[in-house]
């Protein structure tokens, strides 16, 4: 369904100015196996080509980095999915992502473009093989289709320690 | 119209002398009438009234100086301090403190602030009325014992309680004159003669009651007195060990402290901690020789000196608890008593500042839901009063605060009842008590039967978790049904400097704290031998059998880095929780100084490490956790 403010690339809900209209949110987008994730804006620190990772024990996570003098874990989504994870070859960069001061780096295999739209075009997904707490919803318009996570969750102490030997 | 300049110095001031303010109510509440206690808490009340005055806030001087006419009537003996006043008076220091963040925020007029008018016309009215002071009447006790007391067993001290429980002792004096010099001395002769002013409003035959076995064959005397005596100069009570003495000193001296922005005191530490990784470095290229050693030795001063600048007593953040659970146990009818031990333990300063949250949540929990009523306690056989004890203390690089009470214990059904019915564990499920407990720490969860305004709405617990692990500790908790709960909080001192030795475990490199090394010894399998029930091995080191942990294993260390035969493996005696034990790693480094990062704070709790730092090349290499290695060495043997 197209509104007055979606232009010629179907981003929805970007004016021809480029200002964001009302009730529409940012997402940063990538991809990772072959499907296209969105995390909120706000809630994305950086995102860093590459970086050292040192390896960690007894944790299902890729490992460690230094991020300006502070110690943050990397970590592939797909581990917290209960799925197969990326190899290290294939990742192109890793997404810093902050939530109240707390931090973690998540793999990317390939950014994509910025998504804008407004909260009723994420539409509740059922019967995903992630744990639905993890995405808000899912995008689909004009042949592109994004899960939108849910960070907030994401990063709740107790999920993270699930990845714990 | 506010002094603009000395409006921010009178709102950090002022909140430090209302919280002392605080402190001394409640110790004058346990010795009223006391003539220190009160001059204490005039003297503050005076010192923030004239602060106020000079940072022009003039509603703000008013209402403490109606306060301090109160306390004045009580200085001159006109009024007791009861617990009502007291009370009374603590709702005072609540509103000032109430108006010192409006000013905070900017509110210089204050005006209309909600309660101004009821709280202080709480003084006005019972200045009018009579006072209702101590008992009109009184006894003066004098006992001189016959000389050979071992033959009754006499104890002074007791009988002293006893005639304390009658009423107020208004003195009590020892009279040491015929107490003869040491070499002359025989302890089983009673020189000492007691002389004691009670007021009571019990009759004469309460306190012969309290005398009766002593009045024969010795000289007792209990003289009524119509008139108390106004000045008083003792303790009601003497302080028993290891309780938090109320009476400490608070004599105002010359002030030999500074005040340092902390911002300042941060850059400085950050400044210092680069200071260390950059002379490590230059330390490695540096010929050994004098110029060395100094740099090396003036470094270590550094960092030490520095390190503690931000340390600072737990008391600040401990104290203010006693008026949390004395108000909460007023209007729960409870009779609990706080018991603060180690509040002198020193912590990093932002830490302290951050953990009265938590703590606070912990004691208000006991008060609420740990503690019963006094008559269930009775009916439990326990005493009426029940007790919650903060105990803080430094344990390794930690500091250790527990929070206890001997109330009645957490249900471990309950529990398991609770978890079920929310669908976090199946029917079948078998769980060990830990794993149990660990749900109360679940966000929502809570076994209180109905939420009150305190507890019980189930945020607090893993609020608490959540806060203490951001500040890179972890909370744990015991329990005994029946008996009492302790919560205990583990948290690193400060985000510190430490020194450490750098090993090799498999391709990795780690870290061991100095402090727990004991030694490092090659590794000769002639001292191995396998344990009983072929349960691991144990090494011989000086006389002992310890046991041994292969840190490659017991870390699931990639190994990538050469078979077992190339490495040189070193045992490292390593001082656990509970004994030594020889870790065995595949290469040892050398020593370094490390800045210590946090692992917690980005979620990682990884049992085993400590934390974590960085490399002079940027790398970060983890460090390793003595007290935890040796738990997961005797989990793993267990399997």
């Amino acid at each position: 369904m197209h509104n007055d403010n979606d232009n010629a690339n179907g981003t929805a809900g970007i004016d021809e100015f480029g200002a964001l209209a009302a009730g529409t949110s940012q997402f940063i987008t990538f991809f990772l196996a072959g499907t296209e994730y969105g995390i909120e804006i706000g809630r994305v620190r950086e995102i860093l080509r590459s970086l050292p990772i040192t390896k960690v024990p007894r944790v299902r996570i890729h490992g460690v980095c230094n991020l300006r003098g502070e110690i943050v874990p990397v970590l592939d989504l797909l581990a917290l999915f209960g799925m197969v994870e990326a190899t290290r070859e294939s990742w192109t960069g890793v997404i810093i992502v902050d939530v109240e001061g707390r931090k973690i780096g998540l793999v990317a295999e390939r950014m994509s473009e910025t998504l804008a739209c407004t909260d009723p075009e994420i539409r509740p997904v059922p019967g995903s093989r992630i744990p639905t707490g993890f995405v808000r919803g899912l995008y689909a318009h004009e042949g592109r289709r994004v899960v939108v996570l849910n960070v907030d969750e994401i990063l709740a102490e107790q999920e993270l320690a699930r990845l714990a030997i | 119209m506010a002094a603009p300049d000395l409006l921010p110095i009178f709102i950090v001031e002022g909140g430090e002398l209302l919280a002392e303010l605080d402190e001394h109510l409640l110790t004058l509440e346990e010795v009223p009438d006391d003539e220190e206690a009160v001059n204490l808490v005039f003297r503050v009340m005076h010192t923030f009234k004239g602060s106020s005055a000079a940072a022009e806030l003039y509603r703000i001087t008013d209402a403490a100086h109606t306060m301090e006419d109160a306390l004045c009537e009580v200085r001159a003996g006109k009024r007791s301090a009861t617990r009502e006043m007291i009370t009374d008076l603590l709702k005072g220091t609540d509103l000032l403190r109430a108006m010192l963040e409006r000013v905070a925020t900017g509110d210089t007029t204050l005006a209309d602030v909600p309660g101004y008018d009821d709280v202080l016309a709480r003084f006005a009215a019972k200045t009018e009325a009579p006072p209702a002071g101590p008992p009109q009447s009184g006894f003066e006790v004098e006992m001189r014992f016959q000389e050979s007391m071992d033959a009754v067993a006499v104890q002074p001290e007791a009988l002293i309680e006893e005639l304390a429980d009658l009423g107020e002792l208004l003195s009590v004096d020892a009279d040491i004159s015929a107490v003869p010099p040491l070499a002359d001395l025989d302890p089983y002769v009673m020189h000492v003669t007691w002389k004691v002013t009670l007021a009571t409003t019990e009759r004469a035959p309460a306190v012969n009651n309290v005398l009766m076995f002593v009045f024969v064959d010795n000289d007792i005397s209990v003289r009524g007195l119509d008139r108390i005596p106004p000045k008083q100069r003792r303790p009601a009570r003497v302080p028993a060990n290891g309780e938090e003495s109320k009476r400490r000193a608070i004599a105002p001296t010359p002030d030999a402290t500074i005040r340092v922005d902390t911002s300042k005191l941060d850059q400085l530490l950050n400044d210092v901690g680069e200071v260390a990784i950059a002379v490590a470095q230059a330390l490695a290229q540096l010929p050994r020789g004098e110029t060395a050693d100094t740099l090396e030795r003036v470094n270590h001063g550094l960092q030490d000196s520095v390190m503690t600048l931000r340390l600072v007593p737990l008391r600040a953040t401990l104290s203010p608890l006693k008026r949390v659970v004395r108000d909460l146990a007023n209007s729960l009818g409870k009779d609990i008593d706080l018991v603060i031990v180690g509040a002198e333990t020193e912590l990093d300063k932002q830490l302290v500042e951050k953990l009265s949250g938590p703590l606070g949540h912990l004691v208000r929990n006991s008060v609420d839901h740990g503690l019963e009523t006094p008559s269930a306690r009775v009916a439990a056989g326990k005493p009426a009063c029940g007790t919650v004890w903060i105990k803080a203390l430094q344990r390794g690089g930690n500091v250790v605060i527990e929070v206890s009470d001997n109330g009645q214990g957490i249900d471990r059904d309950r529990v398991m009842a609770k978890a079920l019915d929310r669908g976090l564990i199946d029917e079948n499920a078998t769980l060990s008590d830990a794993q149990v407990y660990d749900f109360l720490f679940h966000p929502g969860f809570s076994t209180a039967a109905k939420t009150t305004d305190v507890s019980g709405r189930g945020v607090g617990l893993d609020a608490v978790r959540r806060d203490v692990a951001g500040l890179g500790g972890r909370v744990d908790v015991s329990t005994q049904p029946g008996e009492g709960t302790t919560f205990s909080l583990v948290l690193p001192m400060t985000l510190a400097i430490v020194d450490g030795m750098a090993v090799r475990v498999g391709d990795q490199n780690m870290l061991i704290p100095m402090k727990s090394i004991v030694e490092q010894v090659r590794l000769d399998p002639e001292r191995l031998t396998p344990a009983q029930g072929g349960l691991g091995e144990l090494m011989e080191f000086r006389g002992a059998l310890l046991p041994v942990t292969r840190l490659r294993q017991l870390l699931l260390v990639d190994d990538q880095g050469g078979s077992e035969s190339e490495s040189e493996p070193i045992a490292v005696v390593l001082e656990g929780h509970s004994g030594c034990f020889a870790a065995i790693v595949d290469g040892v480094v050398g020593e370094q100084q490390i800045v210590v990062k946090s692992l917690r704070k980005n979620f990682l709790d990884i049992r085993g490490f400590s934390g974590a730092t960085i490399l002079g090349d940027g790398r970060v290499s983890l460090i390793l956790d003595p007290v935890a290695l040796q738990e997961l060495s005797v989990e793993s043997l267990a399997h």
